[in-house]
């Protein structure tokens, strides 16, 4: 024990130089009633003018005896010294309870410096005899109870959901003096996500009490478990052999032996009791963007800059920061736009696990090469967890990141190159049908077809029945056409009769000068109604130019010609001989019913 | 019966009339607008309560077919898309779509390759609806008609002979429009092809529930009907494979 004792000393010296200057008390902080013990100020330089807090409630068996150490030590080529000045006491306490030990102070170079003070909780304790008492063991004997030497796992929890953290400490109490371990087995936690939180370099006593009895306890591991499983985890027990001294328990001792303490140092194995965890699912209704993170976050997501051009990166940063199963936390899922380039994501995990929870934060940061310009709006980045302390689900959502993208300066990589060497294919995001048909369409009855309908076979028979009945009609047209001609001359015949009506009664009479004007006149009123010529227009030539246009045989305009020009003669002619009269008559006559004939 | 007894009785009967036939288009916009608004089982009944009016078109059907994808009922669009196709068999959209649908279907049935001048008569047929074809045929019979009438009577010697030439064409032309026509009113009222509406057909060896199971095919499946004896129905798959299944399991196109 007092080897302990000195042990930590040195090393509170050693720590010191390190540290500031500081005046630090050394207690046990449980004390049995009526046991002395020593109580230590000690400061890391040299000191003057110590003043002792008051201790009244305790009476000083010595002390204070003060003390000076100093020493130098080489580490890797480095040189520290150090010095310490201590003042011991031995103090006894007078009654139960917890006694508080007010700040005593010194003086180091000019300054005052104060220690803070220290509780102690006194203790009735056993009928525990004086230590140095021969015949009664002192602490031990050889054997060693497993109330005197038990090893434990503590577990803040045994009750949680899937991935939340529990403390796990691994403790070794002791009421006999143990020098040393070996053989140690910490625990593996198979279903458990772990990590060591403390792993003291040196094993520290310190004494506590428990159900009245003190018993120096070493912490020698803390860990922070997150269950990966769920069910009813089981934990493997933790071993360690204590080499124990205990004093040899020779019924023959001789009378010499009794002034000697005669002790010996046993090995005893301690092991943890089997500890069952109880993992619960988390519950149902997770949201979509929960991937297993449990305890207490928040969240900010930020840009590196947020007007760029084209083609050049940014980074956008998603920062997870809070307490719970940080290091476990994925990736929360970015929505980027199509036309965003994104590479894979780079993590950092700044969590520490400190004291009781692991803590700290994790960045994801996304590189993202925008390929075209416009303004980008990327969607809210949601991250959910379960909120141990509420027993629910909490979405967070970042705000909306606004992405400012250039057109990107002319030089740019790919001008220089072929046109059409930046193209890229149309990519297809989705598949769905087509949309329905809107407009209304000719909803026809169920099974009626104008194919193969009667009105079909109605139609088609019309057609023929129209071809047939059209055939028929034109064989006859066409019989009738034949008779054309004579019909045509018959009109002629008539026309030129009606025409030349006067003339012949003229004739009968014999009054050639007005007959020659009736028959002028008649050929001249003839041609002009024909040629729809007014009588101002009458000359020969264009007559005879019109004539010919409506297709009149050559003998009919030279005879036309002829007979107007008899007509013109004969009329300043003396009175002609028998026949010509007729003659002229006759040809007229033949004129008028071949140009009906002719001209069209 | 009193007149006032039969003024009510036509009133009312007026009023059931009206109910059964409301009219048709105002349906077809209420259907459109429930779709629009994602409402599927509502646009789905209203479609269906026009097809049950007796009346029928590709758009109906095609919309009918959407409906029934956005509802996963993957058969039922196959159906309604099946039978959209044969009324207009070269529309992409319902092409496309039963594309898709089809790929919801576990079946996947090889087709076998067809004869070249096959495929190409058909796309000739197909591009046409019967109605259109009839209205053709009867344009070329008159056309013809014409130029016959003009090979007897007209003047000239070269436009008579082309006029016969022109005639014996278009009579040609008018048979083919008439035959192929009446082969896709054939194929649109034959109704032996038909649509597996169950999610899995067991396909016996005989038309008996003793029978051995040959093959299964499963939802969506397309097969035709080749034969039919009490509740059941020889059917060929594309690939030729044949048997027998219980016809309430499908569905006729």
């Amino acid at each position: 024990m007092r080897k302990i004792i000195v042990c930590a000393i040195l090393l509170l010296g050693v720590s010191g130089t390190q540290a500031q200057t500081a005046l630090t008390v050394d207690a046990p902080r449980v004390v049995q009633l009526g046991t002395p013990f020593r109580l230590v100020f000690s400061v890391n330089a040299a000191a003057t003018n110590f003043t002792p807090p008051p201790l009244d409630a305790f009476s000083v068996l010595a002390g204070p005896t003060s003390s000076t150490s100093q020493g130098q030590s080489n580490v890797n080529g480095q040189r520290t010294s150090w010095f310490s000045t201590g003042y011991t006491y031995v103090v006894e306490a007078m009654q139960e309870g917890k006694i508080t030990i007010g700040s005593g102070s010194v003086v180091v170079e000019g300054k005052t410096i104060q220690s803070d003070p220290v509780t102690i909780e006194v203790i009735k304790g056993e009928a525990a005899p004086q230590e140095r008492d021969p015949g009664i063991p002192s602490g031990a004997t050889g054997e060693i109870s497993a109330q005197d030497l038990y090893l434990r796992l503590e577990l803040n929890k045994i009750d949680v959901v899937k991935g939340e953290p529990i403390t796990a400490t691994l403790r070794l109490y002791a009421r006999v003096p143990v020098e040393g371990f070996s053989d140690v087995r910490f625990p593996t936690f198979t279903g458990f996500w772990s990590q060591e939180t403390e792993t003291p370099s040196t094993v520290n006593f310190t004494e506590e009490n428990i159900g009245g009895k003190i018993y120096r306890v070493a912490l020698l591991r803390r860990y922070v478990l997150l269950p990966q499983q769920t069910g009813a985890i089981k934990i493997d027990p933790s071993e360690l052999v204590c080499m124990v001294q205990v004093r040899r328990s020779n019924q023959n001792r001789s009378m010499f032996d009794m002034f000697f303490d005669d002790y010996q140092t046993v090995r005893k194995r301690v092991a943890t009791p089997v500890q069952t965890v109880n993992v619960q699912p988390l519950p149902a209704g997770a949201p979509a963007s929960f991937t297993g993170a449990v305890g207490s976050y928040s969240l900010s997501v930020s840009a590196d800059k947020d007007t760029l051009n084209a083609h050049d990166a940014v980074s956008i940063a998603v920062r997870i920061s809070g307490e719970g199963n940080v290091n476990l936390i994925e990736a929360p899922k970015v929505a980027f736009p199509v036309d965003f380039e994104v590479y894979d994501t780079r993590t950092t995990d700044n969590s520490k696990s400190r004291g009781n929870t692991i803590s700290g934060t994790k960045q994801f940061e996304y590189p993202v090469i925008p390929r075209s310009a416009g303004t980008f709006i990327l969607d809210p980045v949601e991250f959910s967890y379960w909120d141990v302390a509420k027993k629910s689900y909490v979405t967070l959502k970042s705000n909306p990141l606004t992405l400012r993208v250039g057109k990107g300066s002319g030089n740019s990589s790919i001008v220089g190159y072929d046109p059409g060497v930046g193209q890229v294919a149309v990519r297809t995001l989705g598949q769905d049908i087509r949309y329905i048909r809107t407009a209304l369409p000719a909803l026809v009855p169920l099974g009626r077809l104008f194919m193969g309908s009667p009105l079909f076979w109605a139609l088609a028979a019309i057609v023929v029945a129209g071809f047939f009945a059209a055939y028929q009609w034109l064989l006859r047209q066409r019989a009738r056409n034949r008779d054309l001609v004579s019909v045509k001359s018959r009109k002629a015949n008539k026309q030129a009769k009606i025409r030349l009506k006067r003339g012949g009664e003229l004739l009968k009479s014999g009054d050639h000068i007005r007959f020659y004007e009736e028959v002028h006149r008649a050929l001249w009123g003839y041609v002009g109604d024909k040629l729809g010529l007014p009588p101002a227009d009458h000359a020969k030539e264009p007559v005879c130019i019109l004539l010919r246009e409506r297709k009149a045989s050559e003998e009919s305009v030279s005879a036309f010609l002829d007979l107007i020009e008899s007509c013109e003669y004969a009329r300043y002619a003396p009175a002609p001989e028998a026949g010509a009269m007729d003659k002229i008559y006759d040809r007229a006559l033949t004129l008028i019913s071949n140009l009906e004939q002719t001209i069209k | 019966m009193s007149k006032r007894k039969i003024l009510l009785l036509c009133v009312a009967g007026s009023i059931t009339l009206s109910l059964f036939a409301q009219p048709v288009d105002s349906l077809w916009a209420r259907a459109n607008s429930a779709y629009m608004q994602a409402d599927f089982q509502e646009a789905c009944d209203v479609y269906t309560a026009i097809y049950n009016q007796g009346f029928g078109s590709a758009p109906l059907y095609y919309n009918l077919g959407n409906c029934a994808f956005k509802l996963a009922q993957y058969a039922k669009a196959v159906l309604w898309y099946e039978r959209a196709k044969l009324l207009e068999p070269q529309n992409p959209d319902i092409l496309y779509n039963l594309d898709l649908v089809n790929r919801f279907c576990l079946d996947k049935i090889e087709n076998p390759p067809e004869f070249f001048l096959h495929t190409w008569i058909k796309e000739v047929r197909d591009s046409f609806s019967p109605n259109q074809w009839a209205w053709g045929s009867l344009l070329l019979l008159s056309g013809s008609a014409l130029l016959l009438l003009l090979f007897f009577f007209g003047r000239s010697r070269g436009g008579r002979r082309l006029a016969f030439y022109l005639s014996l064409l278009a009579f040609l032309l008018c048979i083919c429009a008439f035959s192929l026509g009446w082969s896709q009113k054939r194929v649109q009222n034959r109704h032996d092809y038909a649509v597996v509406m169950t999610s899995v057909a067991y396909i016996k060896s005989a038309p008996d529930q003793q029978g051995k199971d040959l093959f299964i095919i499963h939802e969506g499946a397309k097969m035709r009907i080749l034969d039919q004896v009490g509740g059941w129905a020889r059917i060929e798959l594309a690939d030729r494979r044949q048997g027998w299944m219980e016809l309430q399991q499908a569905e006729r196109i």
